[in-house]
């Protein structure tokens, strides 16, 4: 795996939290794969995807941890929050439950992770207008108040999923050019590849296909 | 990272130390309750330390056997991680394909899998060139043999 010329300059690490049944798996899905699968079974502990995007002309690999939202498996997952720089929080604007559990979300992903990781606040299933049990003015409140970015997303249709991704890249990519995440620090969640990005140079032979944009491309889920 | 590194993951030992605490307290004064158990296994699983990993599996183990337990894929997937980590890829293959008889298209499980038989492939080529070693030093010596019947 370390052998070789990386075609991306930086991995940036990305946590997905939130109630169990919000949406997380089917927006990782959407996002590394742009398929719905509308019957996923629950996810035990975490799952992973990967997605090689573009900001500023710099290859950057997403590597994506989806939680479980389960409460049996809350003291398992908060141990992988170290080192994200990327948090996705994501409730379900049908379900005003997982709406007032973000605050608990919140001081977790506060917590456990270091000051500069970029959140972004999901409210997922926005295609069920009719179901609808949040309004998208409160959540942007919400967001307002506790300096988060914020959409209102679709698993199903894929609308801005990409947006909610790359927008949290493209925070995390500023923050980098403007100093305020440190790259040596220990839980930045961000490793640089200073030969990364180089075209050409014979690519790499590993079985390890991470690396080719996207992975996940024999799982029929 | 992708799944692959999942299995290098580590927990702290913090994490360790922290459950470790919790599960001997419920032990001092009573049955311990499953999800203590369990948290502290899964820690024990992610552990740097084989023997940890080991501790962690004979737990959950013990879970699985208890008829009353509602969370038995939780265990079995997490045995097949520890067992993956111990290099025991034939016991996590058997757990793998355990769960994969009850959800055939659980992706998590099938991912889980791939790694877990590029794993198993990636000692067998490591065997391989061990067993060629000794292949080419056979030759050399039946080739020595040969050479000396020669006139
Ligand atoms: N209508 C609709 N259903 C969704 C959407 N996203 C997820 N679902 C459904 O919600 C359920 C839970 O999704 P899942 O991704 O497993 O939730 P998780 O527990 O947060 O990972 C599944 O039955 C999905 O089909 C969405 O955007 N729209
Ligand atoms: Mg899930």
């Amino acid at each position: 795996m370390s052998a070789g010329p990386y075609n991306y300059s930086y991995i940036f690490k990305y946590i997905i939290i939130g109630d169990m049944g919000v949406g997380k798996s089917c927006l990782l899905h959407q996002f590394t794969e742009k398929k719905f699968m509308a019957d996923c079974p629950h996810t035990i502990g975490v799952e992973f995807g990967t997605r090689i995007i573009e900001v500023a002309g710099q290859k950057i690999k997403l590597q994506i941890w989806d939680t479980a939202g389960q409460e049996r498996f809350r003291a398992v997952t908060r141990s992988y929050y170290r080192g994200a720089a990327g948090a996705l929080m994501v409730y379900d604007v049908t379900r005003r439950s997982t709406y007032n559990h973000l605050s608990s979300w919140l001081t977790d992903a506060r917590n456990l992770t270091n000051p500069n990781t970029v959140i972004f606040l999901i409210g997922n299933k926005g295609d069920l207008d009719a179901q609808r049990d949040v309004t998208y003015e409160e959540a942007q409140q919400f967001a307002e108040e506790n300096g988060l970015m914020f959409v209102e997303a679709s698993a199903k249709t894929g609308e801005n999923v990409e947006e909610a991704f790359l927008e949290t890249a493209k925070k995390i990519y500023q923050n980098i050019q403007d100093g305020s995440l440190d790259l040596n620090a220990a839980e930045s969640g961000v490793q640089h590849k200073p030969n990364g990005g180089q075209a050409g140079a014979g690519g790499r032979a590993t079985l390890n296909n991470s690396s080719a944009g996207q992975t996940r491309e024999n799982c029929s889920c | 990272m992708d799944m692959d590194d999942f299995l290098g993951w580590t927990s702290s030992s913090d994490d360790i130390r922290k459950h470790e605490e919790a599960y001997n307290k419920e032990l001092m004064s009573g049955p311990v309750s499953s999800s203590t158990q369990f948290n502290y296994a899964c820690f024990l699983i992610q552990s740097k330390y084989p023997g940890d990993v080991r501790r962690g599996i004979s737990l959950l183990e013990e879970l699985y056997q208890n008829p009353d337990e509602s969370g038995k894929r939780d265990y079995v997937y997490f045995l097949a991680v520890g067992n993956a980590r111990l290099k025991d890829y034939n016991q996590a293959l058997q757990y793998i394909n355990g769960l994969l008889a009850v959800e055939r298209s659980n992706k998590q499980v099938q991912e889980l899998k791939v790694i877990i038989e590029k794993r198993m492939r990636g000692e067998a080529v490591k065997g391989a060139a061990v067993a060629g070693g000794v292949l080419v030093g056979l030759g050399a010596i039946v080739g020595l043999g040969i050479a000396s019947q020669l006139p």
